[in-house]
């Protein structure tokens, strides 16, 4: 009896699972399945296309991130965020954003759009998440983060044609000859270009007394490109790297670390971490009552909103390289980050990753909008041309978006931010600058 | 340097061995290699971090507090999981306690989210600086913890009669049983005993350590290695496994390479196993 | 007539096995979802790993926490081969396999002589170590992983299909070859001595058994196994990374598919495997918008099949179930025909 009790309730169970997951996938017209689509792509034109399927009523973004495991906050603020954006173009909230004025994407015939959630903890899941997304929920486009999670999302995407876009900056993406990813923000490459850049503007600029640099990196792929990268850029901007620490993220402390660098006593040390380490460095500098003169974070960790939160006023001084911030695109910038704090976030800051990584949301329908069709090859095309978002609505401040045929956007660029008195203020490039970088960092005791 | 690199080693020495004293405690009276001793840990945080919210007590002061909360939640899954999980396969018996861990880690996550969160006003900050040594206030507080609690833990084992009957029964279960001994008990006992060690644990780690539900997962790992280092069972092998981890980490990192320090941790450790293949002091 | 003999020795077996494969190879020609077949995929390749950890754990009854080691070096000799030489996982995974058997000798020889949870957490530490190692090997691509996405080469060439049911098939085909190799192994004089082993190491050696050896051989063959599986997944994801494959939670992952199955029996993985990859995809994308509620389902789907089928979930499959269903079958084509 029990037995027969447990038999069924687990094929109840399983038929349940099937059904349910079945019934809330919708297939779009424009994904054609796959037994179709080699062969069949090519010759498909892209008129009949949009003439033969109905304009979609409501159009999917999917949305791949971490919902477990080590860094979920992140993905529970894009979330909010992608709350606001589908409420602005459905026409709930009114904020000056692209489509706000009507209701849904015009050019779509007033398709409103719906994000669709997956989970992204590791890559494996990524692509099982994403394959998902595309063949059951019929997804316009997906959006992600982090390199590795990329690698295998791309597997479905080039596989059945889907417009991803990621910020995960590592190289090996541009180099990869992706048909359908793009990068709306800098790349490594980029960031690093930037932050030596930055560090010789000092010197010439404001006199900074900066020669040695020690480089503090994660060992997974975030930190162990960063690594690469920033060796190269030192050595062409001529800095003396002297003391290059891969520690691993998950680490229990980082004392012997940071002793190691108070040892090695550089001027300017550049790291790059997730939250959990970077929180753990800090606290660490700050038991052995040792900060450098410069403390250059690389996005990670030192843009996330639980970084100052934590530190409070311990992450003063701390300067990180970023896509944005909300003092570097006028009003709007602003008026948006108070909306999500007040209206949606529950009172957590808006922070510049947050911001970028859901503005690719924004931008899959603006680009379906442009292209006129969610046909992913016609939205690559679009994207190829130029994408064109009115510098008034954009929040991000950007100067285009123009997608290279490797996917990286050309005309963008990053900025270097500093923490002060619990917020973060642009100090480079001087253009874009609010306020002027204080260097040097005193110790924890001058403070 | 050196000095430093001995201190800060010893601290980590005391926080490994506080973790892997539970585990050992576990191990050598049930025989379960418990995987969700890092849990207890992380939950022990939280509680430390909303009595500090809500009542302001410090981490410190909610340490009685938060053992005996542990102490019973471990009597309370014994009694419930494990207790039935003994009778079945040895393998159950670990993979119940690795399932348990994943529902806490991820029912605190669905819970209380995944914000990073520390706690704002400990009562002992900042660092004593010695000119040779710079001793950290929040570093003293795990070590000062982790040294009272295992000698709290070694008296009671020793000389109380409960905590004989515990290692009686850890010896040879049935011969304890015939000499009168509620054997049930003293699983129950063994067990909450070492979850109320996790839960002194997570609070002194508070001190220096963010809070987060996956918080447990890097400590166990090197838990388990501390408790084989040390031998099947024995506490104060596990102590001194802990101990020596510490140390390792420490002197590896600062002098080697930080890359491969758990490297070094990890082979020494099956080293040591191949030569003496039932750890340094086991039985 | 040996034919024969053996035929009516295994009846039973052949008879749940035909079965099971025509189920297994009919229903998918008419599934079309494609999540429907990326989840048999993956079912199919951790029955393959379960049917691995079989081996030593089940039959042998030596607790391997680390598998996730195999299971890399299958994925990774997949890969860069793949990478390097543009060479066929037709033949590099057999190199994947005997590179694993090599290593299962070379560290199974120490290792083994420990005995429950000693070789439990060395086998963690083992795995930790190569995750470290693999991190910072430039020459395997540290922590950038392996990319190997190729759409030039021919399709069964490189196993990188447009559509997934190709790829179901093969992987399929290397499933039924496992579970017959672990049948082989249950009827043959070594399975015999392994479960010896497993029951009473001491009075196996004292009737005569060299546990050593055959612990070593069990432990190279399930290597062998799991490597398959791993060059499977690696074909499977076209990138890997020591971050993806070597984390603890995949080796307890192993284990657990095959002990919630039913440990040292043919099925019991491949059941464990079927049932909890499915409610583990399907959990998650159902429960998506609470993060982590699919995991916690997870856990305690586990813990309820610990307490109440400590035999694993075989334990419900009654012991000539599919036999008396097939006997059943063919009465009823006998008396309409």
């Amino acid at each position: 009896m029990k037995k027969l009790l447990i038999w069924t309730l687990v094929i109840t169970m399983l038929l349940g699972t099937v059904g349910c997951a079945g019934n809330s996938g919708s297939s779009n017209g424009s994904t054609a399945t796959p037994a179709e689509a080699t062969p069949a792509e090519a010759e498909k034109p892209t008129d009949a296309n949009a003439e033969i399927t109905p304009e979609p009523e409501v159009v999917k973004i999917g949305l791949l991130f971490p919902l477990t495991g080590t860094n979920t906050q992140a993905a529970t603020e894009v979330q909010y965020m992608a709350k606001l954006y589908e409420d602005a173009i459905n026409g709930i909230v009114d904020i000056n954003l692209p489509f706000h004025d009507v209701e849904g994407l015009p050019n779509l015939g007033g398709a409103k759009i719906q994000i669709v959630l997956g989970d992204a903890v590791t890559p494996d899941i990524a692509m099982s998440e994403a394959e998902r997304l595309i063949t059951e929920e019929g997804v316009i486009g997906i959006v992600s983060t982090g390199s590795a999670n990329t690698k295998t999302i791309m597997v479905p995407a080039e596989k059945y044609g889907c417009i991803v876009l990621t910020e995960g900056t590592s190289q090996s993406l541009t180099e990869a000859e992706y048909t359908y990813w793009g990068r709306s923000f800098p790349g490594d490459d980029s960031f690093c270009r930037d932050t030596f850049a930055f560090m010789d503007y000092m010197q010439k600029e404001e006199g900074a007394d900066i020669k040695n640099v020690a480089l503090v990196c994660e060992d997974t792929e975030f930190g162990a490109n960063m690594a690469n990268t920033l060796r190269q850029y030192a050595a062409e901007y001529n800095f003396n790297v002297v003391e290059d620490i891969s520690y691993s993220a998950t680490a229990s402390n980082v004392t012997s670390e940071v002793l190691r660098l108070k040892k090695a006593d550089p001027d300017c040390i550049i790291m790059s971490s997730y939250i959990a380490d970077s929180l753990l460095f800090m606290s660490t500098y700050k038991e052995q009552n040792y900060f450098p003169k410069m403390l250059i974070g690389q996005r990670g960790g030192f843009s996330a909103s639980d970084f100052i939160t934590n530190l409070g006023d311990a992450s003063n001084y701390c300067l990180s390289t970023a896509r944005w911030n909300p003092d570097v695109s006028g009003e709007l910038g602003l008026e948006l980050a108070a909306l999500f704090k007040e209206k949606y976030s529950g009172g957590i800051d808006l922070v510049g990753d947050v911001l970028t990584d859901s503005w690719n949301i924004y931008m899959l329908a603006i680009i379906a909008n442009q292209a006129g069709s969610t046909d992913p090859d016609a939205m690559r095309a679009a994207m190829s041309e130029g994408i064109y978002v009115d510098p008034a609505q954009d929040p991000t401040g950007s100067l285009g978006y123009k997608y290279a045929e490797n996917g990286q956007n050309e005309e963008t660029s990053a900025i270097v931010i500093q923490m002060m008195d619990k917020a973060r203020h642009t100090v480079y490039p001087a253009a874009v600058a609010s306020t002027e970088c204080v260097y040097p960092a005193p110790n924890w005791d001058a403070r | 340097m050196l000095i430093q690199v001995l201190f800060e080693g010893l601290v980590m020495g005391t926080i490994y061995a506080l973790i892997a004293m539970g585990i050992a405690l576990v191990w050598g009276v049930t025989n379960i290699l418990s995987f969700s001793q890092g849990e207890f840990m992380m939950l022990s945080m939280y509680l430390a971090f909303y009595f500090n919210t809500l009542f302001g007590l410090d981490p410190v002061a909610s340490i009685p507090l938060v053992m005996a909360i542990m102490f019973l939640f471990g009597a309370i899954v014994y009694k419930t999981l494990i207790s039935r999980a003994l009778k079945g396969p040895k393998l159950s018996q670990r993979l119940i306690t690795f399932a348990l861990g994943m529902v806490i880690t991820n029912g605190m996550l669905m819970t209380v989210g995944g914000q990073y969160r520390s706690i704002p006003n400990l009562m002992f900050q900042g660092s004593i600086d010695l000119g040779f040594l710079m001793v950290s206030r929040q570093k003293l507080v795990p070590l000062a913890v982790s040294l009272i609690v295992t000698g709290l833990l070694f008296l009671f084992m020793d000389k109380t009669k409960v905590g004989k009957s515990i290692r009686a029964t850890a010896q040879d279960k049935e011969a304890a049983g015939l000499m009168g001994i509620n054997t049930e008990n003293a699983y129950m006992l063994a067990f909450g005993i070492s979850t109320a060690i996790a839960g002194a644990a997570g609070c002194s780690l508070t001190y220096y350590y963010y809070i987060y539900p996956a918080v447990g997962a890097p400590f166990l790992i090197f838990g388990f290695i501390a408790v084989c280092l040390g031998g099947f069972g024995n506490i104060a092998g596990a102590f001194l496994g802990g101990l020596i981890m510490g140390m390792v980490d420490l002197f590896t990192g600062s002098y080697l390479s930080t890359t491969y320090k758990y490297l070094a941790v990890c082979v020494i450790f099956m080293l040591t196993v191949s030569f003496k293949p039932k750890g340094l002091f086991g039985r | 007539m040996k034919l024969r003999a053996s035929y009516n020795r295994h009846r039973e077996f052949l008879t749940t096995f035909m079965i099971v494969m025509a189920v297994l190879i009919i229903v998918p020609m008419f599934i079309m979802r494609e999540f429907a077949m990326n989840v048999l995929i993956l079912c199919t390749i951790w029955s393959i790993m379960g049917i691995g950890w079989n081996i030593i754990g089940g039959y042998a009854g030596q607790i391997s926490n680390g598998h996730a080691l195999f299971y890399a070096i299958g994925a990774y000799v997949g890969a860069m081969t793949m990478k390097w030489f543009q060479m066929t996982p037709w033949i590099s995974m057999w190199i994947g396999v005997l590179l694993s058997m090599v290593i299962a000798f070379v560290i199974g020889t120490p290792l083994l002589r420990l005995r429950d949870h000693y070789f439990a957490i060395s086998t963690m530490a083992l795995v930790e170590c190569t995750r470290i190692i693999f991190l910072n090997w430039k020459l395997i691509g540290a922590a950038t992983g392996v990319s190997f996405f190729y759409k030039k080469l021919p399709t069964w060439y490189s196993w990188q299909f447009a559509n997934k049911h190709p790829f179901y098939y093969i992987s399929l085909g290397f499933m039924a070859l496992c579970i017959i190799l672990t049948k082989a192994i249950e009827s043959s004089k070594f399975g015999y001595y392994c479960r010896a082993i497993k029951a009473n190491q001491e009075s196996a050696e004292s009737s005569g058994i060299d546990a050593a050896k055959y612990k070593r051989r069990a432990y190279m063959i399930s290597a062998a196994v799991v490597s398959v599986g791993g060059a499977l997944h690696a074909q499977y994801l076209q990138y890997i990374d020591p971050a993806v494959l070597l984390p603890l939670s995949n080796s307890m992952l192993i284990v657990l598919v095959c002990v919630m199955g039913g440990v040292g029996t043919v099925w019991g993985p491949v059941l464990g495997a079927f049932l909890m990859i499915t409610i583990n995809e399907y959990a998650r994308s159902f429960f998506v918008q609470f993060s982590g509620l699919n995991l916690v389902i997870y856990g305690i789907l586990v813990i309820f099949i610990v307490l109440f089928l400590p035999k694993g979930l075989i334990s419900l499959v009654k012991k000539d179930t599919l036999i008396n269903i097939s006997r059943k079958l063919m009465k009823k084509l006998r008396a309409t025909s």
